[in-house]
């Protein structure tokens, strides 16, 4: 009996003791994030949230690109595994609830919000009133240039404008979306102008020519000039040039840049294929070779003619897309070729033909190595704008853009009609614009 | 302590002054045939004293008078009561074979209590050694497959190692965890799946899927099937109540083998198999003129064709997937003892070949479980097991590149193409696609390595016992760990590496991950003189998981080296932690009176993933039934010699992913600096649990004798602040968030019978058919309607939907610009048939699991259409089926419906006079036996399998991206016992 006694005494002091050290690994159930920085830490600061608003508005840019290039009909999308870009992007309808719109829209709001949690924090980054209205500008000026790419996308449909608070205010239409964006702009533009001569945070070199408040609003009236393009107010397009980083001697590339590289957690170019691999996803569309002018550098820089002619879902295509070289090569936001060529467009409007001429003929000197062109009639100068748009801007996401904004969508090239012997595919349509995501209704 | 040590010595002065008038019984249980019956249960009439049969059938038993009832009862033979006195203290009973009659089989039903299979007030599914062991299984979820009414597994993929998707009485929730808790002796498994990151590869994400497809297995595998002695299956929330914030989807408890005290016993199972694929979908005949449709077509087509245009068709499907893997299976157990002590002891290996070459699946494992009694009321119980597994997976399933995982590459090649290598081993470069499949397969390796290791320990204190009463105490606990190691490599000669900046990629995945649990139970029994018994059991919970994921890929190796730091550049790194807290309470009471037994329980938990982490969610249950047979009333010679009726009410809850409440903002790197961004996932600092309400109603009969029964229940669940993934309008800046935002309703069906046609002395059969039904219906939704992630890639392309008023597994299509209904993954029912013969020394059985109905969504076709190298593109329906994409959707979702013959055994187990002859009595047993897995299949579904999920265990959702093709396997067996 006496042992017996011991040996339960050991074996409760022994499951005493286990339990004990159990017990005593069991922690505190209020666990905070054990993966990301909570939103409300202190170590939150300008740096981090400004390179957020550089970095995120690089999201989504490949889908962004392939819908607006397909749509266009400035490239194939010649993906095995997935039959929306060569059929929803050509044969519509979009599907309101895909991820080609849904990705694009909700990287740029993504960026707006991170935006709204800069100004809403302001007070709390530990900034003078100078550098706060730099964060404030420059902020601004990124959410403008979100709200823009979005407004591409859905154009009539419209988009949301105030987004600041948990719940998202109304569509709101074009015409009030432009007003909106231009409006933003400006406010940017005039807080830059109190932001002192320095940025409180580094920028990325994509904004080296723009590291300074003063150079980063050259950047900013680019963008209004846009806007303004867009809205038709074709004086506000030169006042707004006026103010930015145009410049008829400068190299056409001078602009403000996506920077990518293959760093780890980094992102890669999107454009960016290995011309030597045995298969291309991306592809131009025939007719940018076609429709070229013999000897447009242009072409040549951004178009390599291949050897093998890619047949995927009836469509074939032996163009290659080269405008970015490497798989770290940048993605431009903005140019001075652009900048150009707006400043002609408004000239045209304006009635300025030479004045429109010089800058057109500038662009085909330097960036196509073109004899120079005259304008005559308004319509043969617009023609020839868009021209000069579609191949110095090509695959940068305006020409889909441009020729709806002109009401000439239907000049786009249609590949598939119904009755292609063996497709079973088609009639393609050109899509106007993207409907408004499901999700915002 | 001194208090403590006072009143044990207090109880151990009761036992002695009791053991005064004692009568030692001692005997022996024998069957009809006097083969000893071990492990039967020999209880005191109206009273808590009870013992077990050991080995040869031997019990002995201790009564604390003169004279008494004694009840001998086995599980499959027919209870027996015998009166014993003073007189005559040696009783050897025989036991009457019924095998259907599981009354007397005692069920767990909680922590601490189990109850008698002829008072549960629960369909509780149950299944023993024999019914696991029948036909081999890689994973130990296959085995319940087709077994029982509201049980359905479903492979996600035929991929060697497992995959494998449990639904409970269908449906409980549309984005939280959909698998059941699975309780390994009293230790909560983690049964998570864990991605590769071949993403980074295939790019599967590109395309609308959020997660990652990378087909990975679920942990659950890592349990050995011949290790287990018993497997429950809890349901429902009524029976699983006790089981509180983690049961929404059922629990399945699972009891490993133990030692029992006497000679060592040896046993011994070897087996030998093949694996082959069940269905090739054939190939495309090409003309010049079709060949046109690919890039270089004419001019490839010319180079193999003849004159006539015929050549050589190029059989990919045979070339990957025809394979015929050899599986090699071998375990060894030994079990024994001494009167205090018994041991378990088990080795495992297993080497299963996969229909593509270069994948398998290899698991060994050892076991050691340990029973010792440090007094007649102390014991401890120890389970220590050790597990490796290696799965080599391949490359399957969705991808966005172009071409590079096997299926789709294969659906991207006309078959005038060879894709295999040339005789100095080069590759031809496939222009048809980014990868050249065969070569992806020879050279590529995407392996899971997992080491794990579960233990789990339970110390039984009988505090207190007298004739009528006992207090026993419990602790129990548990840590299961394990690491997984992922390794995908891509050789920078592969054809899609050559494509990428810098080709030659090592993706390498380390996951560590720690469950730990302990328990303290504290049960009550008291039994009055008249039988009526009253149980309490009460008990708190510890729970924790702590898991750690690092993944880091590498580009620009050099052939030949895979090491991360050899490859030219990082391109990519993870680091994903998972830390969850959890306690509990519960307090449970039973009450037996007479034919009547009623529970009542309630159990308290709260969790660090929930909004609130103090917060104490509430689980109550309870539930009767009521023998009727055995009132006065019943008539002794009626057919019906067994009638219960039972009903049953409980809840359960699901907890919220342990990343839902949390706002946090997400690290961006660029130019080499981080930039910050809100996470894409808005925080809801408000998120619930799900709560799940079930009502169980349902009667258990018996006919002529227990030669037929049946069971029939009806349940209804409720599902109350449904935990969604709501996509929340993008403009706010967010993607997704986490909200307790709607109700459901799941309800069926389930309706078993077991029947004896014949039960002779040298045949018998014995059959069993389990039909049922389940029906989910989303009751309300707080917010709009919405495309469920994971459930499908567009509405044009099928897409499972949820939306007011509608079935929760609806599948919504395009039909001419219109959004409608045109599917439903739910079945009508499934039925299965379990047959089990005996023919002298031969036993046959097999088993066939129909399905009714239930929609897939079958995209391999899509692709294989899309590409042009479909079989019937030639025909007009072909052509009418590939033409339709875009316009309409129909053509793209199936009948799932199917027949299997999953499970059938042809086995000669030598009679005992001729083994004892030839082996000089050395064996106890030597069996041969002819298995098969899915060796036979019945469905109209076009593509490979409608069994199929290209996401995985996502809780709704068929939908085939060129899949891994499921497998029928044939094995030869040889077992013996010693």
């Amino acid at each position: 009996m006496k042992n017996m006694f011991t040996k339960a005494r050991f074996s409760i002091l022994t499951g005493l003791a286990v339990t004990v050290l159990m017990l005593s690994s069991c922690g505190s159930q209020d666990i905070s994030d054990p993966n990301n920085l909570p939103s409300d830490s202190p170590s939150v600061s300008i740096q981090g949230l400004a390179l957020g608003m550089e970095s995120g508005v690089r999201d989504n840019l490949n889908t962004y690109l392939r819908v607006t290039g397909s749509i266009g009909r400035e490239i194939y999308y010649f993906q095995g595994a997935d039959p929306r870009f060569t059929g929803e992007l050509l044969e519509g309808p979009i599907d309101d609830g895909g991820f080609l719109l849904l990705r694009p829209w909700e990287s740029a709001y993504r960026v707006i919000r991170n935006g709204n949690d800069i100004l809403a924090r302001m007070g709390d980054l530990g900034l003078t009133g100078e550098q706060a209205s730099g964060a404030s500008g420059f902020v601004k000026t990124f959410q403008a240039y979100m709200h823009l790419r979005n407004l591409t996308y859905t154009w009539d449909n419209g988009i949301r404008f105030e987004v600041a608070g948990d719940l998202p205010g109304p569509f709101i239409d074009r015409a009030a979306a432009l007003d909106a964006i231009a409006a933003l702009l400006d406010e940017g533009h005039a807080e830059l102008s109190t932001a002192g001569s320095s940025f409180a945070w580094t920028t990325t070199a994509g904004l080296a020519a723009f590291d300074t408040p003063a150079s980063f609003a050259t950047f900013n009236r680019g963008l209004k000039a846009r806007v303004d393009a867009y809205r038709e107010n074709w004086q506000g397009v030169i006042d707004a040039l006026n103010n930015s980083f145009v410049d008829a001697t400068a190299s056409m590339d001078l602009g403000a840049y996506m920077i990518f590289s293959l760093a780890a957690g980094d992102v890669v170019n999107p454009i960016f294929e290995d011309q030597t691999g045995s298969l291309l996803i991306l592809h131009g569309h025939p007719s940018i070779q076609a429709d070229a002018e013999a000897g447009d550098q242009r072409l040549a820089r951004k178009i390599l003619v291949r050897s093998t002619t890619t047949v995927f879902d009836s469509l074939s295509s032996n163009l290659g897309v080269i405008t970015a070289e490497r798989a770290d090569s940048s993605f431009p936001i903005m140019r001075n070729e652009e900048l150009l060529l707006l400043r002609a467009e408004a000239n045209i409007h304006l009635g300025n033909m030479d004045l429109a001429a010089q800058d057109i003929n500038v662009v085909r000197h330097e960036s196509g190595g073109l004899d120079p062109v005259t304008l005559s009639d308004m319509n043969s100068a617009i023609d020839q704008l868009l021209h000069e748009r579609r191949y110095s801007l090509y695959h940068e996401g305006h020409r889909w853009v441009d020729m709806r904004r002109y009401g000439k969508l239907n000049e786009l090239p249609i590949d598939r009609v119904e009755g292609d012997a063996g497709s079973g595919r088609g009639p393609d349509v050109v899509i106007e614009q993207m409907p408004r995501p499901n999700n915002e209704t | 302590m001194r208090r403590l040590s006072a009143t044990f010595g207090l109880l151990c002065l009761f036992s002695i002054l009791s053991m005064a008038q004692n009568l030692e019984v001692a005997g022996k249980v024998l069957t009809e045939t006097d083969e000893p019956l071990p492990g039967a249960t020999i209880t005191v009439k109206g009273t808590t004293l009870s013992t077990v049969s050991g080995d040869g059938g031997f019990y002995r038993i201790t009564i604390p008078s003169s004279e008494a009832t004694l009840i001998y009862s086995f599980v499959g033979f027919k209870t027996a009561e015998k009166n014993v006195t003073a007189s005559n203290p040696n009783l050897v009973v025989k036991l009457a074979e019924s095998p259907l009659d599981y009354k007397e089989e005692m069920v767990i039903t909680g922590f601490a209590s189990s109850v008698k299979r002829q008072n549960l007030a629960n369909s509780v599914a149950s299944m023993s050694t024999e019914d696991i062991e029948r036909v081999p299984v890689q994973s130990v979820d296959e085995v319940l497959g087709a077994k029982f009414a509201g049980v359905q597994v479903r492979s996600n993929s035929g991929t060697p190692g497992g995959g494998m998707s449990v639904k409970l009485r269908g449906i409980s929730t549309i984005n939280g965890n959909s698998q059941p808790l699975y309780v390994v002796d009293g230790v909560i498994m983690n049964n998570s799946a864990i991605q590769s990151g071949t993403d980074l590869v295939t790019d599967a994400t590109g395309g609308g899927g959020r997660d990652p497809q990378d087909n990975p297995s679920n942990r659950i595998a890592d349990i050995i099937p011949s290790d287990i002695a018993s497997i429950e299956v809890l349901k429902g929330p009524s029976a699983a109540a006790i089981y509180g914030a983690k049961a929404s989807n059922g629990v399945v408890i699972i009891t490993t083998k133990k030692g029992t005290s006497g000679k060592t016993q040896y046993d011994l199972n070897m087996g030998f198999g093949q694996r082959s694929i069940i269905k090739k979908l054939g190939q495309r005949v090409f003309t010049r003129e079709t060949a046109a449709g690919f890039t270089n077509g004419v001019e490839l087509f010319d180079q193999v064709a003849d004159a006539n245009g015929n050549y050589q068709i190029q059989d990919f499907e045979d070339q990957m997937y025809g394979h015929e893997g050899s599986i090699y299976e071998l375990n060894f157990s030994a079990r024994g003892g001494s009167d205090k002590t018994a041991f378990f002891i088990s080795g495992y290996s297993l080497d299963d070949e996969g229909i593509i070459e270069r994948t398998g699946y290899v698991k060994n494992g050892v076991r050691l479980n340990l029973d010792h009694r440090f007094t007649n009321r102390i014991r401890l119980s120890v389970a220590t097991n050790f597990v490796k597994s290696v799965s080599d997976r391949g490359l399957v399933n969705n991808e966005n590149n172009n071409g590079t995982t096997f299926g789709v590459a294969l659906v991207q090649t006309p078959n005038f193409f060879n894709l295999q290598p040339d005789e100095n081993g080069n590759y031809p470069v496939n222009p048809f696609a980014s990868s050249n499949p065969i070569q992806t397969r020879d050279l590529m390796t995407n392996r899971e390595t997992v080491s794990r290791t579960s233990t789990s320990m339970k110390f039984d204190w009988e505090l207190f016992a007298t004739e009528s009463q006992t207090l026993d105490f419990n602790i129990t606990g548990g840590l299961d760990f394990f690491s997984q190691e992922s390794e995908a490599i891509f050789p920078a000669s592969l054809q899609f590496e050559q494509l990428r900046p810098n080709p030659g990629t090592s993706i390498v995945g380390e996951t560590e991950s720690e469950n730990s649990n302990v328990y303290f139970n504290l049960k009550h029994s008291y039994i009055s003189g008249s039988g009526n018994s009253f149980t309490t059991s009460a008990g708190l919970q510890f729970e924790e998981q702590d898991a750690n994921r690092v993944l880091i890929a590498s580009e620009g190796l050099f052939p030949g080296v895979t090491n991360i730091n050899q490859g030219a550049i990082i391109t990519n790194t993870n680091q994903i932690r998972v830390l969850q807290r959890d306690e509990g309470f519960f307090l449970q009471e039973e009450v037996q009176l007479g034919p009547i037994y009623m529970v009542a329980g309630i159990r308290g938990d709260s969790s660090s993933v929930n909004g609130d982490s103090d917060k104490v969610y509430t689980y109550p249950k309870a539930a009767i039934s009521s023998r009727l047979s055995e009132y006065d009333f019943w008539s002794d010679n009626s057919f019906i010699n067994e009638f219960k009726v039972r009903a049953a009410w409980g809840k359960t809850g699901n907890l919220p992913q342990s990343s839902a409440k949390y706002d946090s903002l997400i690290a961006n790197v660029i130019g080499g600096a981080v930039g910050l961004l809100p996470l894409k996932n808005k925080g809801n600092p408000d998120i619930e649990p799900e709560t799940s309400t079930e009502v169980e109603l349902g009667f258990d009969a018996g006919f002529f004798d227990d030669k037929a029964t049946v069971s029939f229940s009806y349940f209804k669940k409720d599902i109350t602040d449904l935990i969604l993934l709501w996509d929340i309008p993008p403009s706010t800046g967010f993607d997704t968030t986490f909200i307790n935002g709607g109700e459901m309703e799941t309800d069926g069906l389930e309706f078993s019978l077991g029947v004896i046609p014949v039960k002779k002395a040298e045949f018998d059969w014995t059959a069993r058919f389990n039909w049922y039904t389940v029906d989910s219906v989303i009751t309300k939704l707080d917010i709009a309607a919405f495309n469920l992630d994971n459930g499908g890639f567009a509405p044009f392309l099928g897409q499972h939907r949820i939306e007011e008023g509608r079935s929760a597994t609806q599948i919504i299509g395009v039909e001419n610009g219109q959004t409608v209904q045109i599917g439903d993954e739910t079945p009508d029912f499934q039925l299965s048939w379990d047959n089990n013969m005996r023919w002298k020394e031969w036993t046959f059985s097999f088993l066939l699991d129909w399905k009714e109905g239930g929609d897939v969504i079958n995209l391999t076709t899509l692709l294989s259409d899309l590409n042009g190298t479909t079989p019937d593109l030639d025909t007009q329906a072909g052509q009418d089926r590939a033409g339709a994409l875009g316009t309409t959707t129909s053509q793209l979702v199936e009948d799932g419906s199917y027949i299997k013959l999953r499970e059938v055994r042809l086995q000669y187990s030598l009679a005992k006079g001729p083994l004892n002859r030839m082996f000089n009595d050395r064996l106890s047993y030597l069996r041969f036996a002819l298995t098969g897995r899915n060796i036979w299949t019945d469905t109209d579904y076009s593509s490979y399998d409608p069994e199929v999920s290209n996401f995985s265990n996502a809780p709704i959702g068929s939908v085939e991206v060129a899949p891994y093709p499921t497998s029928k396997s044939w094995y030869f067996q040889i077992s013996a016992g010693l």
